[in-house]
């Protein structure tokens, strides 16, 4: 692996907030029990959250950048100018790692964020959108200046027949890159597909995963002629469903180089998010193969 | 045969509805007219009708409630209508989303204005007042994109700074770049607090719930005290990236608007003040058209020639 995993730091338990708006991240951190570091889904341009950003890291705590305008698969190219400013926002902030979904934010010429399709678009699960993604994330890396991670995205449907792990596990070995993995991502797709993420395990590099998301999400359900249960909706102001804690408990003990763990839990209660870190913590420490992270808990403790 | 056709098949099933119907019914003869191989046609077999049925309905949602926000006292009226909310989704559709992202809301507001022929309307008279409001809020949107499409172009926007001088009456005038003007119904801020209860930003997720009451409709719209609604587009935020557009705002009494015409890099305001006088324009009415496009040309609206 030419990425050095094993420099980057490790962050622990944080949580994934809007910068702008309740639960104040501030206040949060400040909160005993509160997360180890701060991670937004900010805008291309750092000027518009510099400020948000510095009082989060005056608080002591790191952040990481998460935004949802790089498109990491199909065929059209992202804009030299937004991965430029990307790179800015990143070193600006000192993000540790640029992770995001692996998945369509615009269409054709139009870079800007996934807002502007409604949000992401799913990525085909074959080997052309494969090669197709790995020239995304090649591009992707060849400007921004920290390890890239990419991340299996929420689908309601799936297209093709590739298994998620295998073109996930293919795309981190061909790109070199690291991998973060939603628990509520993986349980949408097992709803959507009809399969189990874990059938093709094998196929996972899981030294490769660095960071872990767990968070709310609601289900819909399907139509009765599907007969195939129902659908997973990624709703980061919901409660975590209990799928989503079984998936956590289950892929924990599979990835030793896991440095964050992030509850994205915007617009939750803050009294929801503090009870929710401690759960979280608990199971890191009982279930996770990371001895870094399960380490730097201990210390916290 | 092209992982390209797929992609376009796929867009087309997110935003084409019948498309979409058809291919619950029968995915491979739904996509007879794409040239897609039998994998490529395998991998669409994968996908969940009822899935891909929801997935659209929210993404139209989404993109509802990001172009809510620059018509907002438009999707507020046209949800008070018969049939409205329906027809306002109906219109994310291929012909908006095929777009760049920058001409997406302005595709969408021309389709809504052709449809409005189509919708029922209490009178000519509404139906004209509510095309008006659409055709201020477009104008609108229109600058903004055109402001924002120069910006990610490369081009410089030279900020217009208001203009006065000793001999401006003498001057020959044109109105600024990026400003559009309407005749609307009453204020555009009055109408605003009358027909939008919330913000902007949760503006369509409340209207999806609560389409506004025929009744507020019909209260507002009859308290009519037209007005020449004129506004300008400056960029509040310039970005590399994603620039942002925010409007600057003017309103003058309905009898301005035949005044425009004027505003043709020719005549100067004394010229045009002359020929009112000449017409038997009162001492007051000359002294509100003066400082009224004095009141333009300090807030950049108009710009000598």
């Amino acid at each position: 692996m030419g990425i050095l995993i094993e420099q980057l730091p490790t962050l622990g338990i944080g949580a994934s907030l809007s910068l702008s708006s309740k639960p104040d991240p501030v206040a949060l951190v400040n909160t005993p029990g509160g997360p180890s570091f701060v991670e937004y889904a900010g805008l291309v341009d750092v000027d518009a959250v510099i400020d948000e950003v510095k009082r989060v890291r005056a608080a002591g705590v790191p952040v990481l950048f998460h935004p949802s305008y790089i498109n990491f698969c199909g065929s059209f190219a992202n804009s030299t100018v937004w991965l430029e400013e990307t790179a800015r926002h990143i070193e600006t902030v000192g993000s540790s790692w640029f992770a995001q979904d692996c998945a369509y934010c615009f269409w054709q010429e139009g870079a800007g964020y996934s807002t502007q399709v409604g949000y992401f678009i799913p990525p085909f699960f074959n080997q052309a959108s494969l090669d197709r993604a790995i020239e995304r994330v090649r591009e992707v890396q060849a400007i921004v200046p920290v390890p890239v991670a990419i991340e299996p995205p929420p689908v309601t449907f799936v297209a093709g027949t590739m298994a998620l792990f295998t073109f996930f596990g293919e795309l981190a070995k061909a790109t070199d890159c690291a991998i973060l993995l939603d628990m509520g991502h993986l349980v949408s797709y097992e709803m959507a597909s009809g399969k189990k993420v874990r059938d093709a395990l094998d196929e996972l590099p899981c030294d490769r995963v660095v960071e872990i998301h767990i968070a709310g999400g609601r289900l819909e359900k399907g139509n009765n002629e599907s007969n195939r249960g129902p659908i997973y909706i990624d709703a980061h102001e919901c409660m975590i469903l209990e799928e989503t804690w079984q998936m956590f408990d289950a892929m924990l003990p599979e990835l030793p180089n896991v440095k964050a763990v992030c509850y994205e839990c915007e617009g939750v209660n803050e009294d929801i998010v503090l009870t929710t870190l401690k759960k979280i913590r608990r199971i890191v420490k009982n279930k996770s193969a990371s001895q870094s992270l399960i380490s730097i808990l201990k210390d916290a403790a | 045969m092209s992982f390209e056709e797929q992609e376009r098949a796929l867009f087309d099933l997110l935003f084409d509805r019948s498309l979409r119907e058809n291919f619950c019914q029968d995915s491979t003869s739904a996509l007879a007219a794409y040239k897609l191989n039998g994998s490529e046609l395998n991998d669409f077999r994968e996908i969940r009708s009822d899935a891909i049925e929801l997935d659209a309905s929210m993404r139209t949602y989404l993109i509802l409630t990001h172009i809510c926000r620059q018509f907002p006292i438009t999707f507020s009226l046209v949800s008070s209508l018969q049939n409205g909310k329906n027809m306002l989704k109906e219109l994310i559709n291929l012909q908006t989303m095929r777009c760049h992202p920058t001409e997406r809301a302005t595709v969408f507001a021309t389709q809504l204005r052709q449809q409005m022929p189509t919708c029922k309307f209490d009178s000519d008279k509404e139906q004209t007042m509510i095309t008006a409001i659409l055709e201020a809020e477009l104008g609108m949107a229109w600058t903004s994109a055109a402001l924002k499409r120069q910006v990610l172009e490369g081009e410089s926007s030279t900020e217009t700074v208001g203009q006065q001088c000793a001999d401006w009456l003498d001057k020959p005038v044109k109105l600024a770049a990026y400003v559009s003007a309407a005749v609307i119904p009453q204020s555009y801020q009055k109408l605003k607090t009358s027909l939008c209860p919330c913000e902007d930003t949760n503006l369509w997720a409340h209207l999806s719930k609560t389409p506004l009451p025929a009744s507020i409709r019909r209260k507002t719209l009859a308290d009519e005290d037209p007005k020449l609604f004129i506004t300008r587009a400056y960029i509040s935020k310039m970005s590399r990236c994603d620039p942002t557009v925010n409007h600057q705002t003017a309103e003058l009494a309905e009898g301005f608007a035949p005044l425009f015409q004027h505003l043709n890099s020719s005549s100067s305001i004394g010229h045009i003040l002359e020929q009112l006088k000449q017409t038997g324009a009162s001492q007051q009415i000359l002294e509100g058209v003066q400082t009224g496009f004095q009141q333009l040309l300090t807030s950049a609206m108009l710009e000598f020639a």
